[in-house]
């Protein structure tokens, strides 16, 4: 029960009303003697709030053999206990005038909810039920699976381009299965996935000292807090296993590999350079380069690929695009590009051009004015992701769990104000090269061919 | 929502996943043991909207939301794609992504470069309907920001190159999206409720897009574009007196001339039952659109059809997900909606599932439909659908540029502000009999049509039991 650290203004909060004003979030960060840390963030604009209550477990500590069970596990939280039969959490949420959503990624699984503050909590108590125990019935899993199965062949198998930008190019570019592997799965390991090892995975990672939650809107901190503690803090700590080194180095020589896509009528690129972890000092430039390079209509690629050379139709990516930013991830990502080219481009030509801009900016650097625009845009796309609630909540709870401190938000511009030139080109110089670079030239199956005009 | 025509039709990446669902008949409602009450609801605060109207006739709604250093700013106008001309119909796709393109003093580079510099993104959109100019971007640069919305609302100049570039774009999108299964699906499904009526139009043709020119664009924009049938909605951390003297400082000398936009005439509003197959050989999913024509947006039924398709299938909680998605394990994201335009709507529900049980599916789907047609919703069904759409209304304007495309989206309906405060009272006074009327007088299975995307193959068999089925092309 001890507030490991507490920064309260209570005047500044009179006076600005609890709202992000003078650009600092108001942030609270409490710890449960069972281990769970509470980050609160009050603001009394809207009478909302926003929950996020994120575990570390994503991707990369699926069981082998398993792939796609954190995902799959993630869709069982939403199956019921033995308290709360299944349909609950959904009837109470809603029922609250509320929504909630579920998500995984590769080193954390997140659950957020957002609501008029007089569902709060009951979703607290629901949060902490599911946390304690889950429903672990054969039928459930069966029907998750199924819907899984559905969900991926949505957003894989039924779909042109099929996420290969994401799934393919990481298997292709990393080494450790941690970080190679397909975290959608493969069907037959879902098959595979038993209820006992959905028991397992809940003993082992679903414990209150591998969490944090996080609650941003109309709510004080001391209240969040008993009203936490009061339903959470009965919770029993695990043993949690040791994380896995998942770090990697750079590639030492390029790879490639060519696809065929039975649904998409253009071919497309995809090509991703292996970034370090945030634990590198190279880690903000590179995601302040990924702007540069990526970031909207005013980028370098954009610029040079969709209107002075008009050999592409789009191109988008990013640092750990499309499944994070910089923010959410604790080990290695990709610098993604993505983009649909056009018939009578081909993708050996593009990718050697989108190396150019990167090898120009390495050698002379960036224009300061150019590198101001765009860390004022990262700025302010910052603020914007934090004016609702629920993704105020989520990215401090992310934070709090991955970089052990939910100030990193409020830190964050000043990270970004301080990258110079020299960064820019020492980051491009030294991960954006040749050999660190894998990519797939994704072309459209022949039966489409034909019916290019 | 209807302003959001530009869709991203290759990256909706929703990994994000999983919700379950409302508890099945087996598990009647008991309480859940231990589980505390809602607390007493807050009451609303409804912001303070400042109206005012130029002498050139631009409204201006404002709104001051201290807290995050942000604003945004919409210019929208009435007439949208319903409104192109017939022989052009289409030209709003090139239109919108032409407008902020280049103006007579800036090139679209320059206008992304500036808009970076001060942390703003631009976004136009044109729903059948509505055509708008957005702007999100930091409040301290509001007086140039605007400047570049008026630059980009008043002297777009459609250069040669750059439209010359968009149509290329537009056609090469063309033919990557209609390797989406929703895609010719849709065009067949509003031709089906529509007919010949411009609501009917989804998708442009390529050889009307290939032939668009500037001149066709300017004339366009400059009959949509005008102060008398616009308004300007700005919120954000600036003092509304400060965005009034800044909107007519931009706007104020903004005139209007020519011909009026002509309206159009009103949308069907019922259909024939009818089943179509769009064939997709080797499609591992068929995608099932089912639905039928609305009354247009303002009509009587609006808060009783909210409510009824919020128990039918509006949300995750909803009897449709429940049943295909919890129970039978048939699809991972089924939905329906009801929206409404200017001249008329359309309800409509969507589910992809997997071969084999899209006519099982189609079964589960009409015996929903049937039963809100046909029985009560039982009080905690009510009572949650209407909880529901309350919370949301205050969540879904929690952010500044959500109340800013809120508050656009109010006017080209007719709505004023003030009728935020008519909402939750709205929703409040629906009765279980309300919804079972809606369910007679819109939801009966009968009076839909149906539109499948599938392999024709491996599902034309099994659908022949509903009758004929008709092979469809757009």
């Amino acid at each position: 029960m001890k507030k490991i650290f507490c920064k309260m203004w209570p005047v500044l909060l009179l006076v600005f009303s609890g709202a992000m004003a003078g650009q600092k979030l108001p942030v609270h960060t409490y710890k449960l003697d069972n281990g769970l840390t509470l980050v609160v963030s009050e603001d009394h604009s809207s009478p909302t709030f926003g929950l996020s209550i994120a575990y570390h477990v994503g991707f990369r500590l699926e069981p082998r053999g398993r792939t796609g069970f954190a995902h799959l596990f993630e869709h069982m939280m939403f199956e019921g206990t033995p308290n709360a039969p299944k349909g609950s959490f959904v009837k109470i949420i809603q029922g609250g005038g509320g929504s909630l959503n579920g998500s995984t990624r590769y080193d954390y699984t997140n659950y957020i909810s957002t609501a008029p503050v007089s569902a709060l909590e009951p979703v607290l108590w629901l949060e902490a039920d599911r946390m304690r125990h889950l429903d672990f019935s054969e039928e459930n899993l069966d029907n998750q699976r199924d819907v899984v199965k559905e969900e991926i062949r949505v957003n894989v198998k039924n779909k042109p381009y099929g996420l290969f930008f994401w799934t393919d190019l990481a298997a292709l570019a990393f080494n450790k299965w941690e970080n190679a592997h397909d975290g959608y799965g493969s069907f037959v390991d879902l098959d595979k996935a038993s209820i006992e090892d959905v028991e397992r995975f809940h003993h082992t990672y679903y414990a209150p000292n591998n969490a944090v939650i996080a609650i941003a809107g109309d709510v004080d901190g001391d209240t969040a807090y008993k009203l936490v503690n009061k339903y959470f803090g009965s919770i029993p700590a695990a043993k949690l296993p040791t994380l896995p080194d998942v770090s990697e180095k750079p590639n030492t020589k390029e790879r490639f590999e060519k696809e065929t896509d039975e649904h998409a009528m253009a071919p497309a690129l995809a090509i991703g350079w292996k970034m370090p972890g945030p634990d590198s000092a190279d880690y903000y430039p590179l995601a302040v380069l990924g702007e540069v390079l990526l970031g909207g209509d005013a980028s370098l690629l954009y610029q040079k690929m969709v209107k002075e050379k008009q050999s592409m139709l789009s191109i988008s990516g990013g640092m750990g695009w499309p499944l994070g930013d910089p923010l959410t991830f604790a080990g290695p990502s990709l610098m993604v590009a993505f983009g649909i080219y056009k018939p009578g481009s081909s993708a050996a030509q593009d990718t050697s051009d989108i190396q150019g801009v990167i090898d120009q900016l390495a050698r002379q650097g960036i224009d300061p004015k150019r590198l101001k625009a765009v860390k004022t845009k990262m700025i302010a796309d910052f603020y914007k992701q934090l004016a609702s609630y629920i993704d105020r909540a989520d990215y401090l709870a992310i934070t709090q769990l991955l970089h052990g401190d939910a100030n990193l938000v409020n830190r964050y511009p000043d990270l970004i104000r301080k990258i110079t030139s020299k960064d820019i080109q020492r980051v491009a110089e030294k991960y954006l090269t040749v050999a660190n670079r894998s990519w797939i030239d994704r072309q459209v199956a022949q039966q489409h061919q034909e019916k290019q005009p | 929502m209807k302003k959001n025509r530009i869709i991203s039709m290759l990256l909706s990446l929703s990994l994000l996943a999983a919700a379950g669902n409302a508890s099945s008949t087996k598990e009647k409602d008991a309480p859940i043991k231990g589980l505390p009450a809602y607390a007493q609801d807050k009451p609303l605060i409804l912001p303070a909207v400042v109206e005012k109207k130029l002498p050139n006739g631009l409204t201006l709604w404002l709104i001051e939301r201290p807290g995050l250093p942000l604003i945004s700013m919409y210019l929208a106008v009435r007439g949208g794609s319903a409104s192109d001309p017939e022989n052009l119909r289409g030209v709003s796709d090139i239109l919108s992504s032409t407008i902020s393109a280049g103006t007579r003093k800036r090139t679209s580079r320059q206008i992304a470069e500036e808009l970076q510099a001060l942390g703003a993104d631009i976004s136009v959109g044109i729903g059948k309907d509505i055509s708008y100019i957005g702007i999100d971007g930091l409040s301290s640069g509001t007086g140039q920001l605007l400047e570049i919305l008026a630059d980009t609302a008043r002297h777009a100049s459609f250069p040669e190159d750059e439209v010359k570039l968009a149509i290329e774009n537009e056609l090469q999108s063309i033919i990557a999206s209609k390797s989406q299964p929703s895609y010719d699906l849709s065009q067949v499904f509003y031709t089906e409720l529509f007919g010949k009526h411009p609501y009917a139009f989804v998708n442009p043709d390529p050889k009307v897009v290939a032939r668009v020119t500037p001149k066709d664009l300017l004339a366009v924009y400059q009959q949509r574009f005008r102060p008398d049938q616009g308004i300007l909605v700005m919120v954000g951390n600036l003092p509304t007196g400060k965005m009034a003297g800044l909107a007519e400082k931009h706007f104020g000398d903004w005139k209007s001339s020519g011909k009026k936009l002509a309206a159009i005439p009103p949308a069907p509003a019922t259909t024939r039952q009818q089943f179509l197959v769009v064939d997709r050989p080797k499609s591992v999913q068929s995608t099932i659109y089912v639905g039928r024509p609305m009354p247009a947006a303002g009509n009587p039924d609006e808060f009783s059809l909210k409510v009824a398709n919020t128990i039918f299938g509006g949300a995750f909680g909803s009897r449709l997900t429940q049943n295909i998605r919890e129970e039978k394990g048939y699809t991972y994201s089924p939905h329906a909606s009801v929206s409404d335009w200017a001249k008329g709507g359309i309800f409509s529900i969507s589910a992809s599932v997997r071969n084999e049980v899209t006519a099982a599916t189609l079964t589960e789907i009409f015996y929903e439909l049937d039963r809100l047609a046909t029985t009560l919703p039982e009080d905690e069904e009510l009572t949650r659908a209407q909880r529901y759409l309350k919370g949301s209304f205050l969540l879904s304007n929690e952010t500044s540029s959500a109340l800013a495309s809120t508050l656009t989206g109010y006017w080209i309906d007719g709505k004023t502000p003030g009728d935020l405060a008519k909402y939750v009272p709205g929703i409040e006074k629906v009765r279980k009999q309300d919804v079972r009327e809606m369910g007679r007088k819109y939801f009966a299975s009968r009076k839909q049509a149906v539109a499948i995307s599938g392999d024709a193959k491996a599902i034309m068999e099994s659908l022949s039991l509903f009758g004929d089925i008709r092979l469809a092309k757009p």
